[in-house]
């Protein structure tokens, strides 16, 4: 299987590093978690991609957002890095986090009567909603002008850190880590949906978010 | 600290770590993290072991309790993993390893954050308190945990629950007005939990450390004994293929 390229694309730029990292820590081992873009995304909620014929030996894989195919990803990712300069003034692009589910959680999904999957497709649906970020600096981290932006609801923090750090790649050395923070308090989990810490965390109609080069909030 | 509490935190899981032909022979504790026995491992096998995958060719996720991942994974007895090491290529599907300390007292604060409103009582702990509860954690130190955990002096007015249904994970916060875990899940889910349609229906269950709590338990009371190492209160929505209907199709067919 050829290397996918939107993963040497992240590396470079040093995408989703946890907010917990260390900055000893090697960014390319960092930024590994994958993410795939939208336009890749076909097909329903649920579904699992069967790895190999062998069915029920092999675990399914899927996307938060369904099932999609390695060549698409190859074919698209070329263009991204253009694609993003141009969108990403206020609206923050769409990166799923991939998951994998085991062999017999896969069977029970795949056995769920239709009425039940249909329901719980519903529930775990991505929701088209956006919600607005406020990205605050914090000491001599530079700040982004805009610094507010909208993102769908169910992106994970990674894709939010991802964006940020993009932003700030001329101003900021490479290599740098960039930490986040929500309300000034705690570094969310990069595999933490935003739309589920704007619900809790949000104040008014925006969740604020803080973002350092350095440990803020020990 | 009552029996149950004590029994939760014991709660263990037998695993069959294998690497290269080599097996090791692990029981691991549900409330902690996988990564605290990386050591462990690596040097039982002579080699830097920086992620785990069961037989299906799944990866583990680190980063979350590991009953958790048991429960939601459907493991079997004794559970059998395998190890990555720092050669092999890492999964895509899981996040990078990065420091679990850190990662755990944010979750943790993100905990304090939802009881009080803010983090402070875990930002002002001290240094030396810091320490011992994190080193509760790593030594699985129970009377430590909970004398540590006491300190935040949490305000349950809110319940930090963290949801996962099947295999995608729903971030829940409850309010807490001394709702049992049924009203609390008619009120997260309704689409699953609406009392009227599923009362004699098991297709669908809450798990918690492995087993079913009844749902007529406060969620506070629950929160208190079976509490997670990182403040929050794992619950796996698990909906299982109703097994009468399956088993009643089969015989009309055969």
């Amino acid at each position: 299987m050829s290397r996918n390229p939107l993963v040497s694309e992240s590396e470079s730029s040093s995408a989703c590093a946890s907010p917990a990292l260390q900055s000893s820590e090697n960014l390319s081992t960092v930024s590994q978690m994958h993410v795939s873009s939208p336009r890749d995304i076909i097909g329903p909620n649920v579904d699992g991609e069967l790895k190999s014929s062998g069915e029920q030996k092999t675990a399914s894989t899927r996307t938060n957002e369904g099932s999609h195919s390695k060549v698409q990803i190859q074919s698209e990712s070329e263009d991204e890095d253009e694609d993003e300069e141009e969108e990403s003034d206020h609206y923050i692009r769409n990166e799923m986090l991939k998951s994998k589910i085991t062999t017999a959680a896969s069977i029970m999904i795949d056995r769920l009567p239709p009425v039940t999957k249909q329901l719980v497709d519903k529930i775990t649906e991505p929701s088209s909603e956006k919600i607005t970020v406020r990205c605050q600096p914090i000491g001599s981290t530079p700040s982004l002008t805009p610094n507010v932006f909208k993102i769908s609801y169910h992106q994970p923090v990674a894709t939010l850190h991802k964006f940020i750090l993009k932003k700030l790649k001329k101003s900021l050395p490479k290599g740098t880590s960039l930490y986040i923070y929500v309300n000034n308090s705690f570094a969310p989990a990069p595999d933490e949906i935003v739309g589920c810490l704007f619900d809790h965390f949000a104040s008014g109609e925006e969740l604020v978010v803080s973002y350092c080069t350095v440990v803020a909030f020990g | 600290m009552s029996e149950i509490a004590r029994k939760v935190w014991e709660g263990s899981i037998n695993c069959i770590v294998s690497y290269r032909g080599t097996e090791c022979y692990l029981r691991v504790f549900r409330n902690s993290y996988f990564p605290l026995y990386f050591q462990l491992l690596s040097s039982y096998f002579n080699d830097e072991v920086s992620f785990l995958y069961t037989e299906d060719d799944v990866p583990v996720a680190w980063n979350k309790p590991i009953g958790v991942l048991y429960d939601l994974m459907q493991g079997t007895s004794p559970w059998r993993l395998s190890c990555g090491t720092k050669a092999d290529e890492y999964p895509e599907y899981i996040l990078p390893l990065t420091d679990v300390e850190s990662y755990w007292c944010n979750q943790m604060k993100e905990a304090c954050y939802i009881h009080n409103g803010n983090s402070k009582q875990m930002m002002s702990l001290s240094r030396d308190d810091s320490l011992t509860f994190w080193h509760s954690v790593v030594t699985h130190n129970q009377t430590t945990w909970f004398r540590m955990f006491a300190k935040l002096h949490l305000q349950f007015k809110r319940i930090p629950i963290r949801l996962y249904l099947n295999d995608s994970k729903l971030d829940k916060v409850v309010q807490w007005h001394g709702q049992t875990l049924g009203e609390a899940m008619c009120e997260l889910i309704p689409e699953l939990f609406d009392m009227k349609r599923w009362r004699n229906n098991d297709q669908v269950s809450v798990v918690l450390h492995g087993v079913e709590p009844p749902l007529q338990c406060p969620v506070d009371d629950l929160y208190r004994e079976c509490v997670y190492v990182d403040g929050f209160l794992h619950l796996c929505v698990i909906v299982k293929p109703n097994l009468s209907d399956a088993e009643s199709k089969a015989e009309g067919e055969s």
